[in-house]
């Protein structure tokens, strides 16, 4: 990238319409990610007719703003009600949820919102610095590394969301079931579908994740056994106050998540939504104070919450450098760009540097703008909690019908959604974790896909998992996370004549 | 609902043995050993070992509350009612909504679950109206969702 290419982006990015573009597309992606159930993915898609008649960089930067404000606003109905707005939000909503439950919807929200705009300001960074590089070092993952990055994220999972890991892998195992039905993701082949024409498509895990969530707590909330947040102190609420100790206190944490987000986000297939969960992991994993996570602690929420938006901007490497989509938002992006007749690939970096580097720009402005909307946002939600219950809960519902039927405008998915809440209402108060069935369920196919490729190429031999230079070290970081807790469990109930001997 | 350990590993080793079996009657793909049932075969494997953990560790424990504690549900009957209208009015409206629209199912389904739960009724038959016309306005209108309308006139 030279000097002449940046200062032309800025001369782009900086007229009046891309602006106007950023700011609208901002606003909307406030709105769809705040309403539950309704995604990223289906904001940016609904965009799309709109763009037709926009010039190439107004027409990209509205997909940048919409979709890092909607990702970011996932956040504040996960805190709040417990609904998670994506499933990288799903990776923490415990989390945040939690800290409202202890009068700390403030600070939740806050942390959301603040430390995301801080972790899509470093991977807009990085995009900027390292893209090319880090998209030619994702371009060598084969099946085998892709195997093990989907493990490790399900294994961290698992081992992180429950007391008793066994809990926590039958949760992760039921998702990975829920995610085989349908049409097999290798032969093509009908599983488990029972005849069904609609479980042929599979079980989507977007009415899953609002039942297991929303519709859960609704039903723990009539019982005896519930606990609701308490009201916003409406006079003196100030966004974004704390962040900066927040800031001072955890700032490997923030370091940690924006570059795990980064890195993950720029491999191909594997998009933003996996990040939250590893960094989540990690962060438990190093932490201090593990035994607070799952009680509103603010370390994994910053991990977790700043790898989010990372993994996003870093989504747009593969899918700017090589064409190569990322995840759903950025597949959406390359088909707008070739429309407009910008060709992503090297070749765009080489014929007409100015053009990629005024999309990345407009991820710094998007990310700014997440400062002031998400101040406003953290202003207007205080209203939320101040609804009282009888009358909140049935609009709760409502959202999660309206939000389960738009996934296909069917009722089939309200259906899965009422199974989803029953059944997560029934594994939550048997100490069985919510988030690894919905992660199972997202990244089933991924694992499933690389495994059945990985076993054709190695012909069945498990040492050809290990080959590889950069799938032997995922292989024995995933080996390492798995047996560790194993043999700390074993040694700490090893009596202490015979520690000593050893 | 708490259920005993030694119930929740029974059934996951019954489900964990279904999934076995179903995944046996899984057509193979020609060519390859490795096929559509690959997958399933190994979460049946991994979740029977795990649900003979869990049913040892209910062995072991012996819970004194019984097969299933339902204690958080005892008490107070309008708890109970509104958890059974929140159910069933989720399944009769996967039958009901294409039918009669979501203007009135809303209103039906919200307005008594309002009531049930303790609102006052001018309360909740403005706030019931309120969010059907929104919600109708924000995902047909605005969103393109094709919510079926059903008899009611909208305003748009």
């Amino acid at each position: 990238m030279t000097i002449d290419a940046f200062i032309g982006a800025l001369g782009i990015v900086f007229q009046p319409a891309v602006l106007i573009a950023i700011l609208g597309g901002a606003l909307y992606g406030l709105f769809i990610g705040a309403i539950p159930g309704l995604t990223a993915t289906m904001a940016t898609a609904l965009l799309v007719p709109l763009t037709f008649y926009m010039d190439p960089i107004p027409a990209i930067a509205i997909i940048v703003s919409t979709t890092a404000m909607a990702i970011t606003a996932g956040d504040i109905p996960g805190a709040l009600m417990r609904i998670p707005g994506t499933p990288a939000s799903a990776a923490y909503v415990e989390e945040s949820y939690s800290m409202t439950l202890k009068g700390r919807a403030e600070t939740a929200l806050s942390i959301g919102i603040f430390f995301s705009a801080i972790g899509g300001l470093v991977g807009a960074l990085v995009l900027m610095i390292s893209g090319p590089i880090l998209a030619r070092i994702a371009l060598k993952f084969s099946s085998f590394e892709f195997f093990w990055l989907a493990l490790l994220g399900l294994m961290t999972s698992a081992l992180v969301s429950a007391k008793d890991p066994a809990r926590g892998f039958i949760s992760l195992l039921l998702g990975i079931l829920i995610s085989t039905v349908g049409l097999d993701v290798t032969s093509g082949q009908p599983r488990f579908t029972f005849g069904s024409i609609e479980l042929m498509g599979g079980i989507s895990f977007i009415p899953t994740m609002i039942g297991m969530f929303a519709l859960a707590e609704v039903l723990r909330g009539f019982s005896s056994s519930a606990s609701f947040p308490p009201a916003f102190n409406t006079a003196r609420i100030r966004p974004f106050r704390g962040m900066g100790k927040l800031l001072m206190r955890y700032p490997l944490s923030l370091l940690r998540g924006a570059s795990l987000g980064t890195a993950i986000g720029a491999l191909p297939g594997v998009g933003g939504d996996v990040s939250a969960w590893i960094a989540y992991g990690v962060s438990r994993r190093f932490s201090r104070t593990p035994e607070k996570f799952g009680t509103g602690h603010e370390e994994g929420l910053i991990e977790a919450t700043s790898s989010n938006n990372a993994g996003l901007s870093a989504a747009w490497i593969p899918a700017l450098v090589f064409g190569i989509p990322g995840d759903a938002v950025t597949a959406i992006a390359v088909g707008v760009l070739f429309m407009k007749g910008l060709n992503p690939g090297p070749r765009l970096f080489l014929e007409n540097p100015t053009m990629p580097m005024a999309i990345i720009m407009t991820f710094f402005v998007a990310n700014l703008l997440l400062f002031p909307l998400g101040w406003l946002a953290i202003k207007g939600s205080r209203h939320i909690l101040a609804v009282p219950r009888n009358l909140i809960v049935p609009v709760i519902l409502i959202c999660c019908i309206l939000g389960s039927f738009a996934i296909n405008n069917t009722m089939f998915g309200v259906g899965i959604m009422l199974i989803a809440g029953i059944v997560g209402y029934i594994l939550e108060s048997n100490g069985f974790p919510i988030a690894p069935v919905i992660l199972g369920l997202v990244l089933g196919p991924i694992l499933e896909r690389n495994f059945i490729m990985s076993m054709q190429i190695a012909d069945g031999n498990l040492l050809g998992f290990f080959e590889r230079p950069i799938a032997a070290g995922l292989g024995i970081v995933v080996c390492s996370v798995a047996l560790v807790p194993l043999l700390s469990r074993v040694i700490r109930h090893l009596p202490i004549s015979t520690r000593s001997e050893k | 609902m708490r259920i005993d350990d030694r119930i929740i590993g029974g059934a996951l080793a019954l489900l964990s043995l279904a999934i076995i079996l179903g995944a046996r009657g899984l057509p193979s793909v020609p060519g390859t050993t490795f096929g559509p049932a690959l997958m399933p075969t190994l979460i049946g494997i991994a979740m029977g070992v795990l649900s003979i953990r869990i049913f040892i560790t209910g062995l072991l424990q012996k819970s004194s509350a019984g097969w299933f504690d339902l204690s958080e549900w005892k008490g107070a009957s309008r708890p109970v009612f509104c958890a059974v209208w929140t159910l069933a009015g989720i399944a009769l409206g996967i039958v009901l909504l294409p039918v009669i629209g979501f203007p009135l199912y809303g209103l039906a389904f919200a307005l008594p679950l309002m009531l049930l739960m303790g609102a006052r009724p001018i309360h909740a038959v403005l706030t019931s109206v309120g969010l059907v016309l929104v919600a109708q306005f924000v995902f047909a209108r605005l969103l393109f969702v094709p919510l079926p309308a059903g008899p009611l006139p909208m305003p748009w």
